[in-house]
């Protein structure tokens, strides 16, 4: 009993109380806190409390939907009242957040029970979010930066758990942990009361153990309207599925080769058309990442670049610096062949009338913690662009892009692929996520690493 | 794009000057090093030439002796 349907219908039934589900998180959390490292503030008593509280309103006859008396992780670059946001860097500050973010508020007045602050990769910019572990084999990276979101998830601790995405910061860490993650829509979802990196490109999202745990944090998430779970079982039967498998997206270890192979199979057994396309302006994906991520997130940093350097990281440091010398008509550019990309996508949509697009999430799995460079292909690629190449593509055009898992590879790690929709159409990326995962991740759901931390007794390590 | 047309030594010098107008001085601040790395992404950026054209680098304040 792990996904929010499984945990809701219980909730509902008596089966279970959300004061259950907050001393079985606590347990566990305590239990893999040291090797694993998903959460970095839990506050034991405030679980509890909201939990009872949870619990005193079904008593008294209130429901306030799916997520009433779930426990939900926040990214800990979302502020959530009485936790401090320490987004991973020393440059922030002890004291708690005065108010919640958007997103936290719209989850609790949807019931949920918050968990506590999930582990970042610093400024949320990079993909190894030490000190959190992938839950498959702690000697790997969890991806990042939304890496102790994966990590809790992956691990059974929460069902869902909230990440950003920036260059792929939410599937990153979906693909290498092996849940789903949702990259919604640019500007669906809320960003006010979040640590920003890049405010063109950053989005907020949810990861789940299954589609279905996104699509109703999705409804939860945005105030509700986006349709994602009333069509999310409508299967996929005479859709056009367009694969994209070249450019940024090649080349890719065999395993998640594989691993595409099979959703396409599954894409044609579910009765959809599947063909391959190129999208030549994707060539450039990067260059446009970059170029608008180095200004911005200068701009944001930059009192602390000047003043406490010392405190960033060198490789994050660098990024500003380069934020800081880049010429401004180079920015400009990027945010023109932004434009121009996003268009590219669209059209290439239009011509072959494609509702989704099919890509590998990552390149490759997850790599070992002291070896960032990984072979792919006949080359050898370091983590920070190999794990941004496939996933800013979508970042960069604002569509909504769905991580779902799809198998492993020989090491036993989880493999991905993404499924993608024109901007808005989130139901229709779920959608097809949720059709494709019944038929490839059913493994993942069915003998996930929860045991890693539920077979451990508390203070075990 | 615009690119460097008095070479490296007169990008370090601009960069140089970037730096020390923005506060950005010190150790940790090494304009060989950020020269360098500029250099690197300004060949990125070219790539860009292909989807919107080289264009007009525009006004770039004290990039524009170096970067023209």
């Amino acid at each position: 009993m792990r996904t929010v349907a499984e945990l809701s219908g219980a909730l509902r039934s008596g089966e279970i109380t959300s004061r259950w589900l907050a001393e079985r998180f606590l347990d566990e959390e305590a239990a893999c806190r040291d090797e694993f490292h998903p959460f970095v503030s839990v506050d034991p008593e405030r679980v509890l409390d909201e939990a009872d509280r949870a619990d005193r309103e079904r008593v008294e006859g209130r429901d306030r939907g799916p997520l009433h008396g779930i426990l939900v992780g926040i990214k800990d670059i979302i502020d959530v009242e009485g936790y401090p946001t320490r987004g991973g860097s020393p440059l922030t500050s002890d004291d708690p957040a005065v108010t919640d973010a958007t997103v936290v508020q719209r989850l609790r007045a949807a019931g949920a029970v918050i968990a506590g602050k999930t582990t970042t990769h610093e400024l949320a910019c990079g993909v190894v979010s030490a000190p959190a572990s992938n839950p498959w084999d702690p000697g790997r990276v969890p991806g990042g930066s939304s890496g102790g979101s994966g990590v809790a998830v992956a691990a059974g601790l929460v069902p869902i758990a909230l990440g950003s995405d920036t260059g792929g910061s939410i599937r990153i860490p979906a693909a290498l942990c092996g849940t789903a993650g949702h990259k919604p829509t640019y500007g669906l979802v809320p960003v006010d009361g979040v640590m920003a990196l890049s405010v063109s490109l950053d989005h907020l999202g949810p990861l789940g153990i299954t589609v279905a745990d996104c699509a109703i944090a999705l409804d939860v998430l945005t105030g509700g309207g986006t349709g994602a779970m009333a069509d999310l079982d409508g299967g996929i039967a005479g859709w056009r599925i367009g694969v994209l498998d070249s450019g940024p997206f090649a080349p890719m270890q065999d395993a998640v080769a594989a691993g595409l192979e099979r959703s396409i199979a599954a894409g044609v057994e579910l009765g959809a058309t599947v063909e391959t396309i190129t999208i030549d302006e994707l060539d450039h994906v990067l260059a446009v990442e970059f170029g608008i991520i180095l200004g911005e997130a200068y701009e944001l940093h930059r009192d602390a670049l000047r003043d406490r350097p010392e405190d960033i990281d060198p490789a994050i440091r660098g990024l500003l610096i380069g934020g800081a010398v880049f010429p401004s008509p180079a920015t400009n550019r990027a945010h023109a062949a932004r434009t121009v990309i996003a268009r590219a996508i669209a059209a290439a949509m239009d011509e072959h009338q494609l509702d989704v697009l099919l890509a590998p999430t990552l390149p490759a799995t997850a790599a070992a913690k002291d070896h960032p460079e990984q072979p792919i292909g006949d080359g050898i690629e370091h983590i920070g662009m190999s794990n941004v190449r496939t996933t800013a593509p979508f970042n960069v055009s604002g569509q909504p892009a769905v991580a779902v898992p799809c198998g492993f590879d020989a090491n036993g790690l989880p493999v991905g692929v993404q499924l993608a929709a024109r901007a808005g159409a989130d139901a229709v990326a779920l959608r097809a996520a949720h059709a494709l995962e019944r038929l490839v991740a059913h493994d993942h759901n069915t003998m996930g690493p929860a045991a890693i931390c539920r077979d451990r007794p508390t203070g075990e390590t | 794009m615009a690119e460097p047309v008095d070479g490296p030594a007169g990008l370090i010098d601009t960069v140089s000057a970037r730096l020390g107008d923005l506060g950005l001085i010190g150790p940790l601040f090494d304009p060989a090093e950020v020269a360098a790395d500029l250099a690197e992404r300004l060949e990125l950026d070219r790539s860009l030439d292909t989807l919107i054209g080289p264009g007009d680098p525009g006004p770039s304040g004290p990039f524009d002796p170096a970067l023209r």
